[in-house]
C-alpha cells in the first residue's frame, strides 16, 4: 500500500502541497479502510496510481474553469496555470488509448503549429526592435530629427510586442476552455443535455 | 452499461446518501457502488467538488489510532438536493414518456 501511495504522490507533483496532501490522505484512508495491503490489491481496487492522479487533477482543473464555479475569478493573465491545465488534460487524454488519434490532432493543431507561429512572430518583433533602436542611435548623430523618428518607431514596435503578448495570453485561455470541453466530451462524463455548458 | 451517469446526477446521489447519515470515504464509495456502476476513482473529485460548493462539510473522527474523515451534508447541500431531485423527476418523466414506463403494457 505504501508503494502505491508513494507512486501516487509522485504522479501528483504538478499540484501544490495542500492539494496533493488532500488527495494522499483520502486514498491512504480509503485503502486502509478497505484493507488493501499489497500493491496489487490496491491496483486491483483503484487502477493505476497514474490514472487515479490524472483523474483527481484533470477533474479539478476542468471544474475550476466552469462558469458556475464560485472560485474562478483569478484568470486574468494567469497563463502559467492555463498552460498547466492544458498539459494535464493532454496527459489525461493521452493515457487512454482510444483517444490517441484525437489527442494527436489536438497536439498538432493546438500546440505545435501555434507555438511555432507565435515564436516566429516574437523573434521577428524582438529582432526588429533591436535593429530599429540600433539604427536610431546611429542616425541621431547624423540627423537628430530622423533619429528621434526612428526611436518613435522603435517604441511603436514595443507596443505591438506587448499587445501581441496579451493576445497570446487570451488565446491560451480560450484554448484551455476548449481543451477542457473536449476532455469532458471525451470522457462522456459530461452532461447529457445541453445544460449550462 | 451504455447509459452514463452525469456528474450533476452523481452529485445528487452522493448528497442523497449523505442526507440519511454521515459516511467516510470508503464506506460511501461502497454505498454508491451498491446502486450504480461508478468508477472508484471518481469519488474523490465528486467529494471535493461538493465540498468546494459547500454542499457538504467534513470532520475527522479517530478510529484505531488514525483518523477517518466523515462527510456531512449542509443546509445548502440539502437545498441543492431538492433541486436535483426535481430536475431528475422531470427528466425521468420525459424519458419514460418516450420509452414507455416500467409497466408491461405491450
Amino acid at each position: 500500500m505504501n508503494n502505491y501511495i508513494d507512486e501516487l504522490s509522485k504522479d501528483l507533483k504538478a499540484l501544490n502541497e495542500q492539494d496533493r496532501q488532500d488527495i494522499i490522505e483520502f486514498y491512504t484512508e480509503y485503502l486502509e479502510d478497505g484493507g488493501f495491503k499489497t500493491y496489487d490489491a490496491c491496483l486491483q481496487e483503484l487502477g493505476s496510481p497514474r490514472k487515479v492522479a490524472l483523474k483527481a487533477m484533470a477533474d479539478r482543473s476542468t471544474r475550476a474553469s466552469d462558469e458556475t464555479g464560485p472560485v474562478n475569478n483569478n484568470y486574468r493573465g494567469n497563463s502559467k496555470t492555463d498552460a498547466k491545465v492544458i498539459w494535464i488534460v493532454l496527459l489525461a487524454i493521452l493515457s487512454s488509448p482510444v483517444t490517441i488519434p484525437l489527442a494527436l490532432c489536438i497536439i498538432l493543431f493546438l500546440v505545435f503549429i501555434p507555438a511555432v507561429v507565435v515564436l516566429s512572430i516574437l523573434c521577428a518583433l524582438a529582432i526588429s526592435i533591436f535593429f530599429i533602436f540600433a539604427s536610431a542611435i546611429n542616425l541621431i548623430s547624423i540627423s537628430f530629427i530622423s533619429g528621434l523618428t526612428m526611436l518613435g518607431i522603435g517604441f511603436v514596435f514595443i507596443g505591438i510586442l506587448l499587445l501581441f503578448i496579451a493576445l497570446i495570453q487570451l488565446i491560451i485561455h480560450w484554448i484551455r476552455i476548449f481543451v477542457s470541453w473536449i476532455y469532458r466530451k471525451s470522457t462522456s462524463k459530461g452532461k447529457t443535455e445541453g445544460g449550462n455548458d | 452499461m451504455a447509459i452514463k451517469m452525469s456528474s450533476e446526477l452523481l452529485d445528487g446521489c452522493v448528497l442523497g446518501i449523505l442526507e440519511h447519515q454521515d459516511y467516510y470515504g470508503y464506506a460511501l464509495t461502497q454505498r454508491v457502488q451498491e446502486s450504480a456502476d461508478v468508477s472508484k476513482s471518481t469519488m474523490y473529485p465528486v467529494l471535493r467538488r461538493l465540498k468546494k460548493n459547500q454542499w457538504l462539510t467534513t470532520y475527522d473522527k479517530p478510529y484505531h489510532g488514525r483518523n477517518r474523515r466523515y462527510y456531512r451534508i449542509t443546509q445548502s447541500g440539502k437545498d441543492k438536493l431538492v433541486g436535483i431531485k426535481k430536475e431528475w423527476n422531470q427528466f425521468q418523466a420525459g424519458i419514460n414518456n418516450m420509452l414507455g414506463s416500467g409497466e408491461q403494457d405491450e
